[in-house]
């Protein structure tokens, strides 16, 4: 028996092995190359305020695609590929073209205080959240933890808990840490009214028997001192 | 007349079905599903958000397509055919004629809008808590703005070749959405002439962001509903003007 090659199909098949080898082999050295330039970043970005005008009619749909390219970037970042240097340059292309992503501006602000240190970048993130999305609880609720938690500007913290206390899709947790934040600023006359007013509003269980608790507490206080006690001092946000 | 519109519209629309220009509806169904649960989780937080974006956007994306590609060519082929001699020898007049490719290709469009409305809404309600009936008003002013576009594009197709037509068309849709720009360009002008001028072409060319709700409803925010039938009538009235223009332009061309 004898087998017939066909020369013209061997020779086609060779011919697209050796394409694919090419292919590979030419994949492989771009990532080579990559990987030798070590740290160096090469991102190509054209600025906000350029995409917002370019991105007609698809900017929201623009916005995701570039919140992918943060989130990937940012990924690159935890694996040691880059420093985050574009970091802003990303954010603020993010933002400019959907305004309303309240998403984008808090995943930021964490970014900005945990990966770059800077607590100031990342209030000044969320401020420019709540100037777009000034009825969402979230964004004044992280500053206030912000101030409580790192500065330890309980007076600060509680203008903001209240903040977001007053926005409308706002629940127990912004109540109950103003109430908290007045209390530890030492204004316990305004700390007694807020959580009565979370004691009024609240229908979880566990919050009526913490406010109820802590009214109790502060009313006790209250009684074993003068009548006029210590306020906390009216600040700026 | 209306017999004869509706006879040239379905002849259109069956010649749409009949180029499987539905295969689109199967391609946006998989970018909606391949939306949800491919990229979903790595959108932190924003899923909702992200799908709609996608679904939205893809609907008025897959509208440009078909406008641009299928209306382009509608009269062009059928003028380099010769077919048009055929209808128009009967007692079809060139104007009517025009109107019924217009509203033929506008019935596709609506169909194909609503098929993928429909796919839309089966996939958000699939994921709780996503669906709100301020995405169909989207859907509806998204076919608003492709009707203008369709209009666009056969007073195109009258005077210019369907490469052409198709290029400035896609112009008219950049245009559209930048307008705003070019009031506020005029008013940054020194004289009142410039300032006049600009605020002229303001006018003269469609303003697409009167259909763009879709950041809106995404968002939640609030639309009113004077807003929609202020939509309906600019594009009843701004795509009528360009149809009868268009049919000015095509009573004077000389048919082969």
């Amino acid at each position: 028996m004898t087998t017939h090659w066909d020369m013209g199909r061997v020779g086609r098949s060779v011919a697209a092995f050796c394409c694919l080898l090419i292919v590979v082999g030419s994949l492989l050295s771009y990532e080579g190359l990559r990987r030798s330039e070590n740290g160096q970043e090469h991102l190509y970005f054209p600025s906000g305020r350029f995409l917002r005008e370019a991105t007609v009619g698809f900017r929201e749909a623009a916005a995701d695609y570039l919140w992918f390219r943060f989130i990937q970037y940012y990924g690159a970042f935890e694996k040691g590929d880059n420093d985050l240097r574009y970091f802003d340059l990303l954010v603020d292309a993010v933002v400019r073209l959907d305004p309303k992503f309240v998403e984008a501006y808090h995943f930021a602000s964490l970014v900005a205080w945990s990966n770059l240190g800077s607590f100031p970048h990342s209030i000044d993130l969320l401020k420019q959240g709540i100037l777009h999305n000034p009825d969402v609880a979230k964004l004044p609720f992280q500053i206030g933890f912000t101030y409580y938690v790192f500065y330890k500007d309980y007076p600060r913290a509680s203008f903001w808990f209240e903040t977001a206390a007053k926005c409308s899709d706002s629940t127990d947790r912004e109540k109950r840490f103003a109430a908290f934040a007045r209390h530890r600023a030492g204004d316990e006359r305004v700390s007694l009214e807020l959580w009565k007013n979370l004691l009024e509003s609240t229908d979880n269980p566990q919050m009526i028997e913490l406010s109820t608790k802590m009214i109790a507490e502060i009313s006790a206080k209250l009684q074993a001192r003068p009548l006029v006690g210590p306020q906390a001092p009216e600040v700026s946000p | 007349m209306m017999g004869t519109l509706t006879t040239l519209a379905y002849g259109t629309f069956r010649e749409t079905v009949r180029d499987r220009l539905f295969y689109l509806v199967g391609i946006f169904g998989f970018i909606m599903l391949a939306s949800t649960a491919v990229l979903s989780p790595l959108t932190i937080g924003a899923q909702s958000k992200i799908m709609v974006d996608v679904g939205l956007a893809a609907m008025a994306a897959f509208g440009l397509l078909v406008v641009v590609l299928v209306g382009s060519n509608m009269i062009r082929k059928e003028m380099d055919k010769g077919t048009i001699v055929t209808i128009l020898a009967r007692p079809v007049g060139r104007r009517q004629y025009l109107i019924g490719k217009f509203l033929g290709l506008n019935l596709t469009l609506a169909c194909m809008l609503a098929l993928m409305g429909g796919l839309f809404s089966l996939v958000l309600l699939v994921a709780p808590g996503t669906f709100s009936p301020a995405y169909l008003g989207a859907i509806y002013m998204a076919l608003l703005e492709m009707v203008v576009i369709n209009a666009v594009v056969v007073l195109f197709s009258t005077c210019v070749s369907a490469p052409l037509a198709a290029v400035a068309t896609l112009g008219v849709f950049l245009i559209g959405h930048l307008s705003q720009s070019i009031r506020d360009f005029g008013d940054m002008q020194g004289t009142p002439l410039q300032q006049k001028i600009f605020a002229g072409l303001y006018y003269l060319v469609p303003n697409l962001e009167v259909f763009n709700i879709r950041g809106a409803v995404v968002h939640g925010d609030p639309i009113a509903l004077a807003q929609f039938g202020i939509a309906t009538v600019y594009c009843l009235g701004y795509a009528a003007l360009l149809v009868i223009l268009a049919g000015a332009v095509f009573r004077g061309k000389g048919l082969r």
